[in-house]
């Protein structure tokens, strides 16, 4: 809805090219450093990896500040716990697991003696079938150079609940603020074409990845995906809540890949 | 409860029907050149204090001890009357009053200056005159009603060159707008740089902040009532407007001369048809819209008079694959009775809907989306005049709602999984304006209203984490979750001298529906649900004191007015709510309160070569959510802590007029981040406080020059130019925070502003 909202009023600012769009500089309030966990699990390659890192002021050059020395571990339905170790990039990982679809894991993240936990359930893998592309037409569109757009085409798995996210890759480039998150609720069982949204040039190589993934990823990510749509069609911006026992920020979650490329 | 409060009520007016016996003057007042009703013009006895206002129809009814007495006719903007009367029995009199405008050139006429802002027991009220409207300066040259409400204290606009309105801290669904008192749920056009409003086919506008009288209920903040004309009575004529992106007719006149009349007013912009003059890729592309108002009215005998009006309006915007439109239609039918010289009343039928839709081709998929909202109105209202000192009003209303949820259709088949509710919403009132001395008037009443969902309905009941754990099942006709609410309305008015008054008032308002927005500007698409077990009807209660002075002759109008307004179960979206074609749309939604005060200054000169006003409000809102900002208050976010706005009109040649506006407010309450952080590779803002930060103060500039070329009585045209932001302020519309695309690795602040310096012409012509 948004991207229409969005499509509609730029449309319509075009028109009266009265509009305008600057950088200025705000004095911004800066909170206390808050500790960020993005614990994921890819089912397919078996490798979990933990980012640890602490939020910085806005205008801070610094992308983000790991935090090392954390106890990370991931503990299976069984009780069999994997410790995570950090590596060089700053990531803890462990891969080589075997989780199987339907299996519930654990994740324990201890920073400064306190113990963050989440759950998360593997969820079942469901293969991207094909893409194609359709050429863009649009005011203002260039005819020598034309745009595509990119449809992901799969077949829902019936009778279960499945959550998707798709991302896209241009030239091996991930495409940032990308969110394409769905589920089955209104089309279980069904074939899906979807359309990227994203105008790709011609000649650009394509890549998307249908990833299926578990219920506390999709709602991590579907919340994050309302503030990140800015501007005056947002909403009231907040700090979405992964699926941590304790007050902090991230998730936990697990996910399938499946990916296909196309050249345009 | 109720039957205690109405006898008392009946008790307080009994004790003063003690009265020899009475004989009644009554009648209607009328434009005299078109034959327009003349609404709330005052009729007053000279020499005494006695006098009344006409109603909403222009009718009158004065009840006196026979004698011999002078009438004295008045209304703003019109020459007044005096009328000798020898009241021996009951007396019908029907008075025409002449436009003071004209008489000015011709006759040097100093007009008596009205004062009824001084002596009637309106309070925080605001009326607007149609044709003082045309003289303000606006955005692409569209006159609206809207905008200029936008400019009195007390009421803001919800976003730049936008339509939608808070008013006294409300949230924007809290205003009841009627049009010939059929409710416009969208009062907005091209995503709300317009409103529906053609000003060409208005004839009055009054919008209620406070002290709302007992015969309006529905809307927790401010009604606004807007009456279309009925047309000329005495001769046809047509008027209109040619402008750089729409243009507007109306034709009016007699369909028998004095007995009744039509009028067809129309409007359309041509934004898509400019484009495509520019380029061929336009020509795909549909980006309109257009309003038609009709109305006819008929004189069927002394007491009888029936109207039928009506209201067709609609937007579309679309590429080739991508559709989107809304609209609005609605349509009354009244019948005015006299049953005698005192009692009068008014019968409607009305029925309104809106509704929206779009249509995207997907991969050769058509998705549509359509939902909408219906009403079926019946409603009578009856004024009773009692005696010179007592005024009596009183009615019913029932609606009847339809709310059709948000349905998908992917190759026109339905995915039908929201169900459409119902909803009947009942309203009972009664209410007395009772002159208790030479200085006192109170105005007082209660409505009784009411609101059920009606079958059939299957009702589902939600946990904290947002799963369905009950089911209820409804029949068709079947009425479940009635809330019923007594809202108690006075209004008191003392005056000090001619020149000053003290005025009071308290008024409670139930609201049953409400509008869901996610977004700041607010969308065609926000969604109206009906209360239900879980939605409670928002309640708001306001109490509002206010010192009236006139200067110079009644030249110069002085107000200021507190107010204090409470609001329970307000609603809103949890955070990160899934809203798009969720068919339990309820269970994303968490309950709070509200509370907002202000005080607002007014200044205002209405005659002579320069008028205008200055207005200024000092004012604060907050909300308060258990889920939201640890539990504690937050300002909302059209919070704006100053508020000012100079309108200024000076003719300094008979035909040359120059007007400008200025406009100032303090930036809206917004929530900037305090830090920020990467999840899967892309930049997240942290936040603290809720609406904690301030958007940059707002201020901009309007100039208007009116050329009237030529203005007789046969044809009149004028050549209207205007600039909208004349400084070239470049105010904030939004704000965004993101990775610098220049200098990668860094997160910058983007600001857009919408509007530089817009120029606009128009020409308008009558005849």
């Amino acid at each position: 809805m948004n991207s229409i909202q969005q499509i509609s009023f730029i449309f319509f600012g075009l028109l009266l090219f009265s509009s305008c769009e600057d950088v200025i500089v705000l004095d911004l309030e800066e909170a206390e450093p808050r500790l960020v966990i993005e614990g994921t699990i890819d089912a397919g390659a078996q490798e979990a990896q933990v980012w640890l890192s602490r939020t910085n002021a806005f205008y801070e050059a610094a992308s983000s500040q790991i935090v090392d020395g954390a106890v990370v571990r991931l503990v299976n339905p069984f009780g069999e716990g994997y410790e995570l170790v950090q590596e060089a990039d700053g990531a803890y990982r462990y891969s080589d697991l075997a989780v199987e679809p339907g299996e519930q894991y654990r994740l324990e993240v201890t920073v400064d003696e306190v113990v963050y936990t989440a759950l998360a359930e593997v969820p079942f893998p469901v293969v991207l079938d094909s893409l194609n592309q359709e050429e863009i037409s649009f005011p203002f569109a260039n005819e020598e150079e034309p745009s595509f757009q990119v449809f992901a085409n799969w077949t829902d798995t019936p009778n279960r609940i499945n959550y998707y996210r798709i991302k896209a890759f241009v030239d091996g480039e991930e495409l940032p603020d990308n969110y394409t998150l769905l589920n089955d609720e209104l089309s279980d069982g069904n074939p899906l074409v979807i359309p990227i949204r994203e105008a790709f040039e011609a000649g650009s190589l394509v890549r998307i990845e249908l990833r299926s993934v578990d219920a506390a990823y999709y709602d991590y990510f579907q919340k994050l995906s309302t503030i990140l749509a800015q501007g005056a069609n947002s909403a009231t911006p907040f700090n979405p809540k992964g699926n941590f026992d304790q007050d902090v920020l991230g998730y936990f979650g697990i996910y399938h890949i499946s990916a296909l490329a196309i050249q345009l | 409860m109720l039957k205690k409060n109405l006898i008392f009520l009946f008790l307080l007016i009994s004790t003063h029907c003690l009265v020899a016996q009475n004989f009644t003057v009554s009648g209607y007042l009328r434009d005299a050149d078109s034959g327009e009703e003349l609404l709330y013009a005052t009729v007053s006895v000279e020499g005494t204090t006695n006098g009344v206002t006409t109603n909403l129809y222009g009718f009158y009814s004065l009840s006196l001890p026979p004698d011999k007495y002078t009438l004295q006719f008045n209304y703003l903007g019109y020459e007044s009357q005096l009328i000798e009367i020898n009241l021996q029995e009951n007396l019908k009199l029907d008075v025409e009053l002449a436009s003071a405008a004209k008489l000015l050139e011709e006759v040097v006429v100093t007009a008596k200056q009205e004062d009824e802002n001084i002596t009637n027991t309106e309070v925080s009220v605001v009326s607007l005159d149609v044709k003082e409207i045309k003289k303000i300066p606006v955005l692409f040259g569209e006159q609206d009603i809207l905008k200029t409400i936008q400019l009195l204290p007390g009421v803001s606009a919800s976003s730049e060159g936008g339509s939608g309105f808070f008013v006294r801290g409300g949230d924007g669904d809290e205003n009841l707008i009627l049009l010939d008192e059929a409710p416009v749920y969208n009062a907005s056009h091209l995503l709300g740089f317009f409103s529906v409003f053609n000003g060409d086919a208005l004839k009055d506008v009054k919008l209620y902040k406070g002290g709302i009288p007992a015969q309006y209920g529905g809307r927790a903040s401010s009604v606004m009532d807007i009456r279309m004309k009925n047309g000329n009575m005495k001769s046809w004529e047509a008027s209109g407007g040619i402008g750089i992106i729409s243009s507007r007719l109306t034709v009016e006149g007699p369909l028998q001369k004095d007995k009744g009349s039509i009028i067809v007013s129309g409007r359309r912009t041509y934004a898509d048809l400019v484009a495509g003059a520019f380029s061929e890729e336009f020509e795909d592309t549909d980006l309109y819209f257009y309003d038609l108002n009709a109305k006819a009215n008929f004189i069927l005998g002394e007491n009888d008079r029936i109207y039928i009006s009506g209201y067709l309006g609609r937007d579309a915007f679309g590429l080739e694959d991508f559709g989107f439109d809304w609209g609005n239609q609605t349509l009354t039918a009244r019948w005015n009775h006299v049953f005698n010289s005192k009692l009068f009343a008014n019968t409607s039928l009305i029925y309104s809907d809106y509704d929206y839709g779009f249509k995207v081709q997907n991969g050769g998929v058509d998705i549509d989306l359509k939902a909408g909202i219906y009403d079926y109105n019946v409603k009578q209202d009856y004024t009773y005049y009692l005696n010179p000192n007592n005024r009596l009003e009183f009615g019913w209303q029932g609606i009847f709602h339809r709310f059709k949820p948000s349905i998908f259709s992917f190759d026109q088949t339905a995915q039908d999984e929201a169900q459409e509710q119902r909803a009947l919403e009942g309203g009972l009132y009664l209410a007395n304006e009772q002159k208790i001395n030479e200085r006192l008037t109170i105005n007082y009443g209660l409505r009784l209203s009411s609101f059920s969902n009606v079958g059939p309905y299957v009702e589902k009941a939600f946990d904290e984490t947002d799963e369905v754990i009950a089911e209820n099942t409804y029949e068709s006709g079947e009425f479940y979750n009635t809330y019923l609410n007594l809202e108690p309305r006075v209004n008191a008015t003392f005056l000090l001298n001619d020149k000053s008054s003290l005025k009071a008032s308290y008024n409670r308002n139930a609201q049953y529906l409400q509008q869901l927005s996610n977004s700041n500007a607010g969308t065609p698409t926000d969604l109206w649900i009906p209360s239900s077990s879980t939605v409670k009807p928002t309640l708001a209660d306001q109490v509002a004191l206010g010192y009236f002075r006139n200067f110079k002759d009644n030249k110069y109008r002085f107000s200021t007015e507190a107010y204090y307004k409470v609001l329970q179960n307000t609603v809103d979206y949890e955070d990160g709510a899934e809203i798009f074609g969720n068919p339990d749309i309820e269970s994303e939604l968490i309950f709070g309160e509200g509370r907002a005060f202000g005080i607002e200054f007014l200044l205002e000169k209405k005659s002579g070569k320069f008028t205008g006003w200055l207005s200024y409000t000092l004012s604060n809102s907050e909300r308060r959510y258990e889920e939201l900002n640890q539990g504690n208050w937050f300002s909302a976010r059209q919070d704006r802590t100053h508020d000012i706005s100079i309108v200024t009109s000076y003719q300094f040649k008979p035909k040359w007029t120059l007007s400008a506006s200025w406009v100032y407010y303090t930036g809206d309450a917004v929530t900037f981040p305090a830090g920020k952080y990467y999840i899967d590779g892309n930049l997240v803002n942290l936040y603290t406080e809720r609406n904690g930060d301030r958007m940059p103060d707002y201020h901009r500039m309007d100039i208007g020059l009116t050329w009237v070329l030529k203005d007789t009585d046969r044809f009149y045209n004028d050549l209207n130019l205007s600039f909208y932001n004349f400084y070239n302020r470049k105010n904030a519309y939004s704000i965004t925070f993101a990775e610098s695309e220049t200098a990668v690795g860094t997160t910058e602040a983007t600001r857009l502003a919408l509007f530089g310096v817009v120029p606009s012409i128009t020409w308008n012509f009558k005849f």
